[in-house]
């Protein structure tokens, strides 16, 4: 009977509807699941199954994420994160082989085999202190078994050379070869009886002589040893243009230094061929790419394509393997622009496929007539730096599609000249966004500013001449009437609610110096993207909008000032400090930016009031007035031994509907809400310390120290009007304690006594600097079962509809946001709760806290790498607008009281509609029955 | 000389590798059972996670510890921990297991200072750390070599992330109690003059007696055929319970005919 009054009482003090309709999904929300910028060496097309023919595009992109993507659409099948490596990891190698499912990846010292089809672990290997060089598969012609795993040829070590022969199916060594010359170790190449191990041996004066060393596949021991003399040409890795995989290409390219020959040697032999490199075109030579093709059975003919500033223009080679020798077969002729040429393979044949600015066309490796051109639907003003494709034959015809980076970070599917889809992958790099404020509510709110300050006669004078001017809009609205009213039984949505502010445009800033305006009523579509950076990258701090444009501030200190609608750059600012972060003065007239130097100090003193609190360079806390950026007002040091991670104050629009909270015996706890409150957390050697600060006098409020704190776990934090959370890792002391991911929630009361206001009463008037009276605390920590990374809580317009903490969990990928109610600081401990608090909605206590799965906001969607979580509020009190970046974008809205103040889906425009035709001819049937009736009562009684 | 030193090092450290690879992985199998029927159509992204607090203080000395606390689901739906580390002192790990859809039991493994597991335990979250669950596995003193641990792991729920939208349906609307009234007195606009139309004629005569002994149907009677009340029919009389025909055969029977209906229906009432 109590579990039963238990259970009711939950259900009816958690608002049981906060999770979205399954039919909302992609209508409130969008979601775009990024890879990063794909690499330019671990990028193909692949059949993942020997029995079917579709292929799919796999990545290891520049932000260490594996991944394969539909070519079709565009969208992620699986993907995997694969920085796991100890040492800090640069770029990553990924090979696969048609038909098999199974590929191998390596970045750092970290080495693992996935399956291709759907992203699962077949096995992983870590070789600590060895980061990987080179890595190939075995490519036998097997023929008992063609779709088995294929072993691994592995090259590790930066300084000592390892090649290791690694198992397909466990990963296990077969055998490994140690190089104890002290040669770089540098490609790994592979034949039918050999693995070929080049490495750079430096000569005695000044560059490196290359040494192939072959190796017995089987066993792994050293079978003969050549040098090539190419001191002369080769002072480093980066020298050499192309080691060939295996014998499909077995080739080593390099140039002499002036670029003017190119050195050809095939693997195993000791001859050099030297090719004399034919630039008629005046300019120098920028870079000379080698393209062939990796697949066995494929004829060894490879491409040389060269890239001057203005053209571009490619030979094809064929080789011939029984005499080693290398031949030229044709020119493909100088173009101008840029070209970014693929190599792709059916059965035997070679395909070359060339993207210029204007069109794309493909030749035969085995002549120079052009198979197939076609000329760019869209051509695109970007440059494309790289491109994988997969040629289909028919006949004569051929079809082609090629995947390309661009230098935007944008990556293009191209079939036939035709754009199949974008992926915007530089967006994976966002650092800082905001929502946009379009133009024309600017004019309105002009408008009503104008008739604010008139004298009552003028007001009403202009807003007569308003509205009438307003009429001439109405022939258009008239006649788009009767559309809206057909099509609003159509839509999704009961009432267009653009109006309402929900879809308002968003911009970001990106690492590599773009700028991104997402359009969130088009699930999040790109509207325009630009380069607004003069640099290659930068590092934008903050993105600040104003109706019509958007400034992007950069860390070292110029900003860039943007047209939101069309793009446009309207006005840069240079470099000049370096900077940290940037504060901002909310106050009328205008907003108004300080940026922060590194060292904690106001760049400038402005003539405003106002008070900052930064994070000084020292670990300590800085106090400054707008007004003086010489001295700091108050420093504050956590203890010996601690340093200050992060700080964090209210969010600039924290509105509070009610000063206090009412108790069930309609008593009032008031709550403790000061503008002026500063959360700090500083760390130990483990234990973790959170102060509440007062920002004007800099005086500690509140303390709380926990220790078995791990420090190197995410320790996240948030604050808003009288309470504030933090989420932490803490572990057992003793075995009588709990271990796990702890999320304390605190209140703050100004006294512990209700109706009582405390020393302050009602004043309207108190100053910090005086002794501040210190708020009651009332604090409950839970068990969660995930950590944090990052804290933020909901907005909405006057604060009145319930708050929930948002917060990111990066081990389950997703969003979640947690109801105020639940995490209640005065839920009773131990004890089934009183009449009066079941009023309150106070409901018992339970050291675990499981996460809901209504409360997740971003529901099944898998939304990774998330850094930062933003919150605005809209027109409608009910809805707050939350947009999550740092690695995927997701965006949507929430409605922690359920969506109180708009007519949802489940409202049926139809079922209304006809009820009344219902109803209605129920009245016409019925009339003419009853007035009969009633005539002929009157009949018979008289 | 140094650089001799370190090769051999980092053999020596590839030969213990190998050999504790073959004594103490940890795999976890995830069994089909009634909540995740197919546990090979989980995501990719399913890990799991060892977490110990003493293995990130291991973090500012040697960083390899932290590598081995998370793995991915593989092909055949487990989780291998190939290697657990061996810090030269008994550990206790949190085994987590992370799914955006599926909640897994946690467990706790103790693992000995030579890297075997001690035991695996089904824990509690939010409890003492000492408050050990039921058993999965614990080292057996006589077959302490052979320690290639398996253990399966528990789907404790399935997370619903979708509010479900009442659908329309002509029943739900049947249920409703106004729309079940207005039914009853359409079924009576309609339904009683052709009942009264095929009564036979005397039947009639004694059905038209009986409602005019009994006020309240008489009245509802004459409701229903939309006329005012009959111009015999003492209204006042009949609330003050006052019987207008003193002459019948039963003028009480009615009554209490009548009086238990009332009875019966304020009963369901409530």
């Amino acid at each position: 009977m109590r579990l039963q009054a238990t259970l009711l009482l939950l259900a009816s003090c958690v608002p049981s509807a906060v999770a979205i309709y399954r039919d909302e999904v992609d209508h409130i929300d969008f979601h775009h699941a990024l890879l990063g910028v794909p690499s330019s060496h671990s990028t193909f097309f692949l059949k993942p199954s020997s029995s079917s023919n579709a292929s799919l595009l796999y990545t290891l992109s520049e932000k260490s994420l594996l991944g394969a993507v539909n070519p079709k659409d565009g969208s992620v099948i699986w993907r995997q994160n694969v920085s796991r490596s100890a040492a800090g990891a640069d770029i990553g190698i990924l090979r696969a082989s048609d038909g098999i499912n199974a590929m191998v990846s390596a970045v750092g010292d970290y080495v693992s085999s996935w399956s291709a089809l759907d992203g699962k672990l077949i096995w992983e290997s870590w070789f600590f202190d060895e980061p990987i060089a080179d890595l190939e598969l075995l490519e036998l012609k097997d023929a008992a078994s063609p779709s088995a795993a294929k072993d691994t040829i592995a090259l590790f070590g930066s300084k000592t050379g390892v090649v290791r022969r690694l198992d397909g199916d466990s990963g296990k060594v077969k055998w490994e070869h140690k190089d104890e010359s002290g040669d770089v170790p540098f490609q790994v190449s592979s034949s039918s009886t050999d693995v070929f191990y080049i490495s750079l041996q430096s000569a005695l004066l000044k560059g490196y002589k290359i040494k192939v060393t072959s190796l017995d596949l089987l066993t792994g021991r050293q079978n003969q040893q050549l040098t090539l003399n190419s001191e002369g040409d080769i002072s480093g890795p980066e020298s050499v243009l192309f080691v060939g995989a295996n014998t499909a290409s077995p080739l080593i390219v390099w140039t002499d230094k002036s670029q003017k020959v190119l050195k050809v040697n095939v693997i195993g032999t000791k001859q050099v061929k030297t090719i004399n490199v034919d630039n008629t075109s005046g300019g120098d030579i920028q870079s000379i790419t080698v393209h062939a093709p990796k697949k066995l059975n494929s004829l060894p003919h490879f491409l040389v394509h060269y890239q001057t500033q203005s053209t571009s223009w490619a030979e094809v080679y064929h080789v011939n393997l029984q005499s080693a020798t290398v031949s030229k077969a044709y020119d493909l002729p100088r173009l101008e622009g840029w070209s970014a040429f693929s190599t792709s393979t059916k059965d035997a044949n070679v395909y070359f496929t060339r993207i210029t600015q204007s069109e794309m066309s493909i030749v035969s490796s085995a002549s120079h007539g052009i198979l197939g051109r076609w000329p760019l639907q869209t051509p695109s003003m970007e440059r494309a730096l790289h491109a994988v494709s997969e040629v289909v034959t028919k006949g004569d015809s051929v079809a082609v599609r090629s995947a390309a980076a661009l230098e935007s970070g944008d990556w293009q599917l191209i079939r036939n000249g035709q754009t199949e889809w974008t992926r915007y992958e530089a967006l994976a790099g966002a650092l800082a966004a905001n929502w946009a404020e379009e133009e024309y509510q600017e004019d309105l709110a002009h408008q009503l500013e104008v008739e604010g300050h008139e004298s009552l006669y003028g007001a009403y004078a202009h807003r007569v001449k308003r509205h009438v001017k307003d009429l001439e809009h109405l022939p258009e609205w008239l006649k788009s009437l009767p559309k809206r009213i057909l099509t609003s039984f159509v839509t999704d949505e009961v009432s267009n609610l653009d109006s309402f502010g929900i879809s308002k445009p968003v911009i970001v800033a990106t690492e590599n110096g773009r700028v991104y305006a997402l359009d969130s009523g088009k699930h999040g579509a790109v509207s325009w993207g630009v380069k607004a950076a003069e640099t290659e990258t930068w590092n934008p701090i903050a993105v600040i909008t104003q109706p019509g444009i958007a400034t992007v501030y950069a860390d070292d200190g110029s900003s860039v000032v943007l047209n939101i609608a069309s793009g446009e750059i309207i006005m840069r600012t240079p470099a000049s400090t370096k900077l940290r972060s940037v504060a901002v003065l909310n106050d009328p007239p205008a907003p108004l930016i300080v940026g922060i130097s590194e060292d904690g100090t106001p760049v400038e003193s402005v003539d405003r009031p106002g008070f900052f609190v930064t994070l000084g360079s020292n670990g300590r806390l800085l106090g400054w007035s707008a007004s003086n950026n010489k001295f700091p007002l108050w420093e504050f040091l956590p203890p010996q031994g601690q340093k200050i991670i992060h700080a964090t104050a209210r969010p600039a629009h924290d509105p509070v509907a009610s000063i206090g909270k009412v108790l069930g015996d309609r008593s009032v706890l008031y709550k403790y809400l000061s503008p002026n409150l500063v959360f700090v957390t500083a760390v130990g050697e483990s234990s973790a310390t959170f102060f509440l600060l007062d920002a004007i006098s800099g005086g500690i409020l509140h303390a709380t120290i926990h220790t078995g704190v791990d420090t190197t776990q995410p320790i996240a934090s948030t604050i808003s009007e009288n309470w504030f959370a933090y989420s932490f890792w803490g572990d057992v002391s003793d075995g009588s304690e709990a271990t796990g991911y702890q999320l304390v929630i605190s209140e703050l009361y100004e006294s512990s006594i209700p109706n009582d206001r405390g020393p302050l009463g009602s004043a309207s008037n108190y100053s910090s600097l005086d002794t501040l009276p210190l708020p009651y605390v009332v604090s409950n920590s839970f068990i969660i079962p995930e950590p944090i990374s990052h804290m933020a809580v909901t907005q909405t317009r006057q604060g009145i509809t319930t708050r929930q903490l948002l917060c990111t969990l990066p081990s389950s990928n997703s969003l979640v946001g947690i109801p105020r109610p639940v995490l209640d600081a005065r839920r009773p401990v131990g004890r089934d709760p009183t009449s009066a608090e079941v009023e309150e909605g106070l409901f018992r206590y339970s050291p675990f806290l499981e996460f809901d799965g209504k409360w997740y906001l971003s529901h099944a969607r898998e939304v990774a790498g998330i850094k930062k979580v933003l919150s605005a509020p809209t027109l409608l009190e009910s809805t707050s607008l939350i947009f999550a970046f740092g690695g995927d974008i997701f965006a949507t809205r929430a409605t922690p009281s359920q969506a109180f103040d708009i007519l949802g889906k489940g409202f049926s425009k139809l079922q209304l509609l006809m009820t009344i035709v219902a109803l209605t001819v129920g009245v016409i049937i019925l009339a003419p029955m009853v007035r009969r009736k009633q005539v002929d009562q009157i009949w018979k009684s008289s | 000389m140094h650089l001799c030193s370190f090769s051999s090092f980092s053999l020596f450290y590839l030969l213990t590798a190998i050999i504790t690879v073959a004594t103490s992985s940890l795999t976890i199998i995830i069994p089909p059972t009634s909540l995740l029927s197919n546990p090979n159509a989980l995501p990719a992204s399913t890990h799991a996670t060892l977490t110990s607090s003493s293995s990130s203080m291991q973090l500012k000395n040697d960083h390899r510890s932290p590598l081995r606390r998370t793995t991915s689901l593989t092909r055949s739906a487990t989780f291998v921990f190939p290697n657990l580390k061996s810090t030269g002192k008994p550990e206790s790990f949190l085994l987590d297991i992370r799914s955006a859809e599926y909640v897994f039991m946690p467990y706790r493994i103790d693992v000995a200072a030579d890297g075997t597991v001690l035991g695996v335990w089904e824990t509690f979250r939010g409890n003492p750390w000492d408050n050990r669950g039921a058993e999965s596995y614990v080292l057996d003193a006589d077959t302490a070599n052979s320690s290639d641990v398996t253990v399966e792991a528990k789907v404790l729920a399935r997370r619903g992330f979708y509010e479900e939208r009442s659908k329309f349906s002509p029943l739900t609307l049947l249920k409703n109690p106004m729309i079940l009234l207005a039914l009853v007195a359409l079924g009576f606009t309609f339904g009683m003059p052709k009942l009264m139309e095929n009564m036979d004629p005397e039947m009639r005569a004694e059905f038209e007696k009986h409602s005019r002994a009994s006020p309240i149907s008489g009245a509802t009677r004459s409701a229903m055929t939309g006329g005012g009340a009959p111009g015999n029919f003492d209204f006042a009389g009949w609330m003050a319970g006052a019987h207008p025909r003193a002459a019948g055969s039963g003028p009480t029977a009615p009554q209490g005919v009548a009086t238990g209906r009332e009875g019966v229906s304020i009963r369901r009432r409530g």
